[in-house]
């Protein structure tokens, strides 16, 4: 691998990230083959421990999501689990959105005082990272204590209900997810989808989540619509990220290396595992990367000047940063993949039963 | 025996209807009411359904088996009473909790707005903005309801025989017209029809039976019968229960054999001769293998009854597969097509994939779709020989119309037979797209990683137009390479049967 | 509104009902006043206001839209939650329609109830 560095942003790619990056790939498309969306919220800051820089990782992040959209929304589409005219609502402001969050990360970048290139940026991403996605985790690991306790087990309807009753107008009804949602919900909902997309790189999270609790729509159109959404936004986050030189094309290509072959393995796992258990993996997952980022937040503090302590200790923080990400990544996928293999093997033996046959 | 089913909506008069038209054929009347209460009576938290409907939440995994009951409820009560007697059904949905019998007349009644909202007004003493938002938000529930139980628009005129506007018709008219139309012979019950009725409510019962049972209530399962033949689907995560499935059933009459088959997905067959050495029979348990799913069979049986022979002597049974229960007696099969099916179907269950079997008697895609149970969860559909008394080219037509109005109406894939191979399975041409494809993503990906430094240059060079130029090419490079690359992955995998 | 205790009344022609949700509800602080009979309920209605009125829709001869158009009348800031065995979209819309607070369909748990009344009674003080 030649030895080579691009206006301090592009790093050299030896085989140590090779791997790592095609690892990350995997993992991350075992994930969101599983979980249905993300699978980014492991990527990126995967990308970043080992070495990215926060919006070089975000931006290939990015780049690559809008490519698998792309194949995922087709799929979707042909299954009629597509609601374009709530996509094309959302897609306006998720654009505004995208715009947004890039420029916020450009201001972000350019406060770094002295210390790293990146610092700034970096904690930026890795604050809202810490926030939503431990939110995101927590409410769906009440979501689960809940419907062990509780027969009343479902997504809460809360918003749902409040929002039904303020009807604020116009209402739009939307005909393939067959709910009616006022214009402006749709639109505020678009706005924070695509400015945490264009942020974090992790849209999905929001995006399904506040179609099913804030719409009211079915699952599956959720996540259609939101692949089918994924899709331009992605490519507008993309060609955002690209014009200010922040893709990275061979991280984008060691991406899909791993996560194409992961997506299949983990979409056949959503067929042979219980809901229950896929909520309960897919937030313990989150919350234990969440917990790897939180972590490595002093040393961006450290670098920006706001805490003080010896630099010597940055090693620690990114090594447990480091440890934490991977065992969740690794322990999530080996759990999926442990399932996903005893399903494909067990497949062979079952039978189906001529039980009982009584005379007539 | 005959079914007469209205559907109604708020105060628009279809009980006042429904209940004349009763009196004068001199049927039962039953009333969704009526039935809702038996089925609460029974346990089946129909209120909850209800309410789920009005909050506008979608229904989690125990509300959705409470619907399964209630529906099997539905089914069972009205089958009952159809087989002992002639009744007129008033509700919602009663032109949908019958599917796949042709002889229901289901009516639609409907009512001028301005007239509901007066009648909405003063029956439940609300003024007219109350009123008008209370029917607003009634029809909204009831299309919910319909779409959420039964998967259909409520509102399309297709599901009806007769749409009747009370906005200028008298009750008393209505009803007299409706009884001239149930007089026609489409609408009268042959052997064949009585035959449904009894496997419609047999499956029903034993729906019922399993829903009711502590050990097997929390299985998502669904029943199906034909001719006795009880055929039970439960899904991957309950294999370990399986056995528990036929002990429940042990108390319910009429069963002459219980099939229990596992299946996360469903395939269905359909067409009218079913032949154990056709080739596609091979290709279809290598699908439903690799996505572990069980092969429901569609036989259509063609026009069922002729107008003009209905009103005389009723016209013989359909053939029968090869099954002993007692309820047979009037099935004489003719012996070769039988066997043919009963062939194909140990086949299917030998290779672990039957799933239930199904005669329809219908020579179009319309009555096809008309028969099919919307709400069952099919991944694909599987078109074989169809319209076979037809010439060769409009055989070929008709069958793709069928194929085209299937795949709109159930959102599912449908193939035909002949494309089965080439779409599902391991083709050699699917062998040279995986190499071509694999072999162009592996350049692309070795010229980048050959050329890092000028690709890198390429990506940061400054100035606006090399900016354009770097993400038009980002842009259009990605996608390719995800396509090439991902198909690919999908079709390798596919190789491996991981799918 | 101060802090006093808020009055609940309680119909449901099920002893069972009053004896399971009248110790739960006193122990949230609430007073109960139950009833089995709506005639009952409504005259006692016709005398006293209470803040939160709980009611089966099926009663007896009274049912319990009826006890929902006297509590209207008597009192307009009075929360009327109906429950019922026998729930359909009409029955709810029409209860929503005239005023009632919530509708909710037995079965259910006394904690779902519970936060029903609570919300009411939050209502309440805020107003």
């Amino acid at each position: 691998m030649p030895d080579f560095l691009i206006a301090d942003k592009f790093i050299v790619i030896d085989w140590p990230v090779v791997v790592q990056v095609v690892l990350l790939g995997f993992i991350g498309g075992v994930l969101s083959g599983f979980i249905g969306s993300g699978g980014a919220f492991f990527m990126t800051p995967g990308m970043m421990n080992a070495g990215v820089p926060g919006s070089i990782a975000v931006a290939s992040n990015i780049t690559h999501k809008f490519g698998k959209a792309m194949i995922g929304a087709k799929r979707h589409g042909e299954m009629g689990h597509v609601d374009k005219r709530l996509a094309v609502l959302m897609l306006i402001t998720a654009a505004a959105g995208i715009s947004l969050a890039a420029w916020v990360m450009v201001l972000m970048g350019a406060k770094g005082k002295g210390g790293s290139r990146s610092a700034g940026a970096d904690l930026y991403i890795s604050v809202v990272f810490v926030v939503v996605l431990a939110l995101v985790s927590l409410s769906m690991l009440r979501d689960i204590i809940r419907s062990r306790r509780d027969v009343e087990a479902k997504p809460s309807t809360r918003i749902v209900d409040f929002l039904n009753k303020l009807r604020l107008y116009p209402l739009i009804h939307f005909k393939v997810a067959d709910v009616k949602v006022s214009l402006w919900v749709v639109l505020v909902c678009g706005l924070a989808t695509g400015y945490l997309a264009g942020t974090i790189g992790v849209g999905g999270f929001i995006g399904v989540p506040a179609m099913i609790y804030v719409f009211g729509i079915p699952s599956q159109v959720a996540a259609g619509t939101e692949l089918f959404l994924a899709q331009f936004m992605g490519a507008w986050g993309a060609m955002n990220y690209c014009y200010r030189g922040m893709v990275d094309i061979r991280l984008v290509l060691l991406l899909y290396a791993g996560s194409l072959v992961g997506i299949h393995l983990g979409a056949y796992g959503t067929k042979v595992v219980r809901e229950v258990i896929i909520r309960l993996v897919t937030s313990g997952i989150i919350l234990i990367c969440v917990l790897s980022r939180a972590v490595a937040i002093p040393v961006y503090l450290r670098q920006l000047g706001y805490l003080d302590y010896a630099p010597s200790l940055d090693a620690y923080f990114n090594t447990a940063s480091k440890v934490l990400l991977y065992a969740s990544g690794i322990s999530g996928t080996l759990i999926i993949l442990v399932f996903v293999m005893r399903a494909y093997f067990q497949r062979r033996r079952i039978q189906s039963s001529l039980l009982a046959t009584r005379g007539g | 025996m005959q079914i007469v089913c209205i559907s109604r909506g708020t105060l628009a008069g279809g009980r006042a209807l429904a209940e004349k038209l009763a009196a004068k054929l001199g049927y039962d009347c039953l009333s969704r009411e009526e039935l809702t209460e038996a089925a609460t009576r029974a346990g089946i938290p129909v209120g909850k359904l209800e309410m789920a409907v009005v909050r506008r939440r979608p229904l989690d995994e125990r509300l959705a088996l409470e619907k399964d009951r209630y529906q099997a409820f539905v089914t069972a009560t009205l089958c009952e009473r159809a087989l002992k007697g002639s009744i007129v059904y008033h509700g919602r949905t009663g032109h949908l909790v019958l599917p796949g019998l042709q002889h229901v007349l289901r009516v639609r009644v409907i009512q001028d707005p301005e007239r509901r909202v007066e009648m909405v007004m003063e029956r439940l003493g609300l003024d007219r903005a109350k009123a008008l938002r209370y029917l607003e938000q009634v029809d909204e529930d009831r299309q919910r309801w319909v779409r959420t139980l039964y998967g259909t628009d409520w509102n399309d005129p297709g599901q009806y025989d007769l749409v009747v506007n009370l906005s200028n018709l008298v009750v008393d008219n209505a009803a007299a017209g409706l009884v001239h139309m149930s007089r026609l012979p489409e609408f009268q019950v042959t052997p064949v029809v009585q035959r449904t009725l009894q496997d419609l409510l047999l499956a029903a019962r034993c729906r019922l039976q399993l829903g009711s049972d502590q050990r097997t209530r929390d299985m998502d399962v669904r029943v199906t019968a034909q001719d006795g033949v009880v055929t039970v689907t439960y899904l991957p995560r309950d294999a370990q229960r399986q056995e528990l499935l036929p002990a429940a059933l042990e108390g319910v009459e009429g069963i002459a054999s219980i099939l229990c088959t596992m299946a996360s997905t469903n395939v269905l067959w359909i067409q009218e001769r079913f032949d154990p050495a056709n080739p596609a029979l091979d290709q279809l348990i290598d699908v439903a293998g690799k996505w572990n799913a069980a092969v429901e069979m569609l036989q259509l049986t063609g026009e069922e009854v002729e107008p003009e022979r209905a009103a005389a002597e009723p016209s013989p049974p359909a053939p029968a597969p090869a099954a002993d229960g007692g309820i047979l007696d009037d099935a004489q099969a003719p012996a070769s097509e039988d066997e043919n099916l009963a062939a194909v179907r140990q086949r299917l269950i030998e290779a672990g994939r039957a799933g239930s079997v199904r005669r329809v008697p219908a020579s179009s895609a319309r009555q096809v779709l008309n028969a099919l149970d919307r709400s069952a969860p099919y991944n694909l559909v599987v078109i074989g020989e169809v319209f076979c008394d037809k010439n060769h080219a409009a055989q070929t037509r008709l069958t793709a119309e069928m194929v085209g109005m299937l795949a709109e109406n159930l959102r599912v894939p449908v193939v035909e037979q002949k494309d089965l191979k080439a779409q599902f399975l391991f083709s050699p041409g699917q062998w040279v797209r995986m190499l071509v494809l694999g072999l162009l993503a592996a350049t692309m990906f070795l010229l980048v990683f050959t050329h890092q430094l000028p690709v890198g240059e390429f990506l940061v060079k400054p100035g606006t137009s090399n900016r354009i130029l770097a993400v038009l090419a980002v842009v259009a490079f990605v996608p390719a390479f995800a396509f090439c690359y991902g198909t690919f992955t999908r079709l390798l995998l596919r190789l491996l049967r991981f799918e | 509104m101060d802090a006093r205790q808020l009055e609940i009344l309680l119909i449901d022609d099920e002893d069972i009902v009053g004896k399971r949700l009248r110790p739960m509800l006193e122990k949230a602080g609430y007073q109960v006043e139950v009833f089995t009979s709506g005639r009952e309920a409504i005259e006692r209605l016709a005398r006293k206001t209470f803040d939160i009125v709980i009611s089966d829709v099926r009663i007896d001869e009274v049912d319990g839209l009826e006890v929902l158009a006297a509590v209207q009348q008597h009192s307009s800031r009075t929360k009327t939650i109906m429950i019922t065995g026998f729930a359909t979209l009409e029955l709810a819309r029409e209860a929503l329609a005239k005023g009632a607070f919530e509708f909710i369909a037995k079965p259910f748990y006394p904690k779902d109830l519970k936060k029903v009344v609570d919300k009411a009674a939050a209502q309440l003080r805020q107003e």
